[in-house]
């Protein structure tokens, strides 16, 4: 994965942009670049978020080895001490440009109500994650995360900076309800922007 | 003005603007108009959540204008022991203050923080007022209270997010600071009510002035275009816009902390890039 665009995008945005709040981020500065709702398509403003979309997005499907990703969120996350990270869904991924304690616990489960009585965890590293089937570990900078079909734990332990991007998979959840045709419209739009 | 409630722009970490007084300068500024007394004007903000729009408002007031410009931020901090029930922001009821805050005497601007100016702010200071006390723009999609509902008066009212005031004539229809503060139905309501709200026909031209509405665009749309809602406003072109007003906490280009809605897209690509063209120009400032 080419990470200079990465890093670059996301010095750009801390140094002009105002921090955000996200609710999967709490007491963190985040940067909504990204996002499909269910009536909308947000874009950030920035004018370097112009230059760089299709080439951030065409690095994240290589990564994840699907050209035909609908990718339906992405944010840029700078934490602290005091972040608290609700639990990473499935299809999503993490691209850390700088851990600074940054733990991480991938589990066996698809569904982040199992997992969310772990987040309250001080020292996540003592643990005794593989009893649960489990696997715990620092973040490595530099070191694309994407654990695809399980969810997964994380903890901030001081100034880390992370991109936290998700993959749609409504269709995969129910075919029925997910209105294939719309997300294939939504991911023709995404291709032509 | 109390002190601590004088919070001036270097304090505020925006950008000071004192006139050079060196000789060689001087030359260059005879007849200009850093002789005539600074444009006061008073921006509702939050307490730091709004520091990123500050700073661009300031520098693009002062870069439309030769005028000196005396600007105060008006902080939640500064009325603690206010009643803040019914508030709409965290500093809703703060400009009612204003005329009490000149002790009566001049005219002051009001405008909320979240705006950017592209015209000489010296215009609007000079609006003739005639014989009113405060100059608005027209909004014809504004909501007046329930009790209206159903009437000719519904909707309609000058909007407060931007205002020219004579601070003499404004005392006839403000309450003293001390009774705004312990205002315990909102002190809006109290003000709008003194002006006649609803009742356009007993108010322009008597208590306020229409002004222009490229004073106060609301994202780029002709606020005061009569028209069923905003999606179908007309718009300015951005050329003719002379002071914009970012509206919608949810579709702002930025994404205050303290906003509780969800982000939305801004429709206005040309508005947002002409944001940021300023906004990289202060954060280069600020990193020096």
């Amino acid at each position: 994965m080419n990470l200079q665009l990465f890093n670059e995008l996301a010095n750009t945005a801390i140094k002009y942009m105002s921090p955000q709040e996200d609710w999967r981020f709490m007491q963190a500065d985040t940067y909504q670049f990204y996002n499909i709702t269910h009536n909308s398509v947000y874009n950030a403003t920035i004018p370097d978020w112009r230059k760089y979309k299709n080439e951030v997005f065409d690095e994240i499907r290589k990564h994840i080895n699907n050209k035909d990703a609908l990718i339906s969120n992405l944010i840029l996350v700078k934490t602290t001490p005091h972040t608290i990270i609700h639990p990473i869904p499935i299809e999503s991924g993490i691209i850390p440009l700088k851990s600074d304690g940054l733990y991480g616990a991938i589990r066996p489960y698809t569904n982040r109500d199992k997992v969310i009585r772990q987040t309250y965890l001080h020292s996540p590293w003592m643990f005794q994650w593989n009893q649960d089937d489990s696997f715990g570990f620092y973040i490595d900078e530099d070191k694309v995360l994407f654990p695809g079909g399980r969810v997964m734990n994380m903890y901030s332990d001081g100034e880390s900076l992370f991109w936290y991007f998700k993959i749609d998979n409504a269709f995969k959840i129910n075919p029925i309800t997910s209105k294939r045709n719309s997300l294939v419209e939504k991911r023709q739009e995404q291709v032509h922007e | 003005m109390s002190k601590e409630f004088a919070v001036n722009i270097r304090q505020a970490g925006a950008f000071s603007y004192e006139p050079n007084t060196q000789p060689d300068v001087d030359e260059t500024l005879t007849n200009s108009k850093f002789d005539l007394e600074p444009i006061k004007i008073f921006v509702g903000t939050s307490e730091y959540e709004d520091n990123w729009i500050e700073r661009i408002l300031v520098y693009s007031l002062h870069s439309n204008t030769e005028r000196k410009l005396d600007i105060t931020f008006m902080r939640p901090s500064w009325s603690k022991d206010w009643n803040k029930r019914m508030w709409g922001t965290p500093f809703t009821n703060h400009r009612y203050a204003i005329p009490e805050l000149c002790n009566f005497e001049g005219r002051a601007i009001y405008m909320d923080a979240d705006q950017l100016n592209f015209r000489d702010i010296e215009h609007l200071w000079n609006t003739e007022l005639e014989n009113c006390a405060f100059g608005m723009v027209w909004d014809p999609l504004n909501k007046n209270p329930k009790s209206h509902e159903g009437t000719e008066y519904e909707r309609g009212w000058f909007s407060d997010s931007v205002i020219i005031m004579d601070c003499k004539k404004a005392k006839k229809y403000i309450d003293p600071i001390e009774e705004i503060k312990v205002c315990d139905w909102n002190y809006k309501n109290v003000f709008q009510k003194n002006i006649h709200s609803p009742y356009r026909e007993r108010c322009e031209d008597i208590i306020v002035k229409r002004i222009d509405a490229r004073w106060n665009s609301f994202d780029g749309c002709v606020t005061d275009d009569e028209c069923e809602d905003r999606q179908t406003q007309k718009h300015y072109e951005l050329e003719d816009i002379w002071h914009l007003h970012f509206t919608s906490l949810s579709s702002q280009p930025w994404h205050p902390k303290y906003s509780p809605f969800g982000k939305a897209p801004y429709k206005r690509q040309d508005i947002a890039d002409e944001l940021w063209k300023v906004a990289y120009k202060v954060q280069d400032i600020v990193d020096i």
